[in-house]
């Protein structure tokens, strides 16, 4: 992460830190507010340090954000009957869009991480099947569980493709995402498909395959790693 | 500003705050970065824009403000706050009341100076 990204996370974790004690719904309200801000800031001056930490100025120190949320917690209890009485309903219909935004986004990170992270482990388990049972002199005929190179592989992936659709609509659907990391994760599944046939596969020349099979694999997993986490953030 | 505006100016902004803040949402729809500028950077409305955002999530919880997520060209999808039917109630309510209200602390104020 850039240098302002992570000065704004920090800012984030400090207040998150001091809203503990406050009821989760209230608290995940505020940080969420407060990232956003900080996102139309970082949009507005992408990896500009002098331009985030002016902006953190203007917005406080996290103890005077905390101390109002803690204002508004109680005075909200207190004013529930000042202003004018919501329908019972408003309340839940305010809640439900933030809500069902992060719904979408958290789906399409552990449905995109079911379709993609075990394949990739299985193709791995193959190639190690494959150099094991070939003693390093190079690819035998079958190999894997099913006696066909990487055919297993495939199959299995063919029989978890409807779980990937799941993945593609909820990432496509999901509003909070940035644009890059809704790309990123929707190309993530075919990405992990075709490297996990690859590397499954891919037999001639037996050394210099299996070590590119492997490093195709492990860079794989990594970056479904890192765009998890990052989708995760932006889930809300 | 002067040791001791700062208490005050927190008592002053219950109240009066929130309905300024429902009044820039009378006509359309805006983003919290958007809402907090426009309060202004004098830390006279605003003690610091962070604070805008426990403000914005009593006023969802109070059924006043209603969010809605929009596309955005210049960055990540932005939430947009609009006022609700309950606070355009709410903020012609203050409207009302608050020149009243005003002209009379005024008067008072002047009228306690010889």
């Amino acid at each position: 992460m850039n240098s302002s990204g992570t000065r704004a996370e920090t800012y984030l974790d400090d207040l998150a830190r001091m809203l503990a004690d406050l009821d989760p719904a209230e608290r995940d309200d505020v940080l969420a507010g407060i990232r956003e801000h900080l996102d139309a800031i970082l949009g507005e001056h992408y990896d500009d340090v002098a331009a985030v930490e002016a902006a953190l100025l203007r917005i406080g120190p996290p103890e005077q954000v905390a101390a109002e949320a803690r204002r508004s917690a109680a005075s909200g209890l207190e004013n529930s009957d000042a202003v004018t009485q919501p329908p019972q309903a408003a309340p839940s219909f305010a809640a439900a869009p933030a809500f069902a935004a992060a719904i979408w986004a958290r789906i399409a990170v552990a449905t995109t991480l079911l379709v993609t992270v075990p394949f990739l482990l299985l193709a791995l388990w193959t190639r190690a099947s494959a150099a094991v049972q070939a003693g390093g002199s190079g690819w035998p005929d079958t190999v894997g569980m099913f006696g066909s190179n990487g055919l297993e592989v495939a199959l299995l992936m063919a029989l978890t493709s409807p779980l990937w659709v799941i993945a593609l609509v909820c990432t496509l659907v999901a509003p909070t995402f940035r644009r890059r990391t809704r790309v990123r994760l929707a190309l993530l599944g075919p990405v992990s498909f075709v490297v996990a046939i690859l590397a499954a596969s891919w037999s001639s020349p037996g050394l210099l395959s299996g070590v590119v099979a492997v490093v195709l694999v492990v860079a794989t997993l990594w970056q479904a790693a890192v765009i998890a986490r990052d989708a995760w953030r932006e889930a809300g | 500003m002067e040791p001791g505006d700062s208490t005050i100016l927190t008592h002053l902004r219950r109240g009066a705050l929130e309905h300024c803040v429902l009044a820039l949402l009378d006509g359309e729809p805006r983003y919290g970065l958007d809402i907090a500028r426009r309060l202004g950077d004098d830390r006279v409305l605003l003690a610091g824009e962070g604070t805008l955002y426990p403000l914005l999530a009593r006023l969802r919880k109070q059924g006043l403000v209603d969010t809605a997520w929009v596309e955005s060209t210049a960055g990540p999808p932005r939430r947009y706050y609009s006022l609700t039917a309950e606070g355009r109630v709410a903020l012609d309510t203050f409207q009302r009341t608050w020149k009243t209200f005003r002209d009379a602390v005024d008067a008072t104020l002047q009228g306690g100076h010889p």
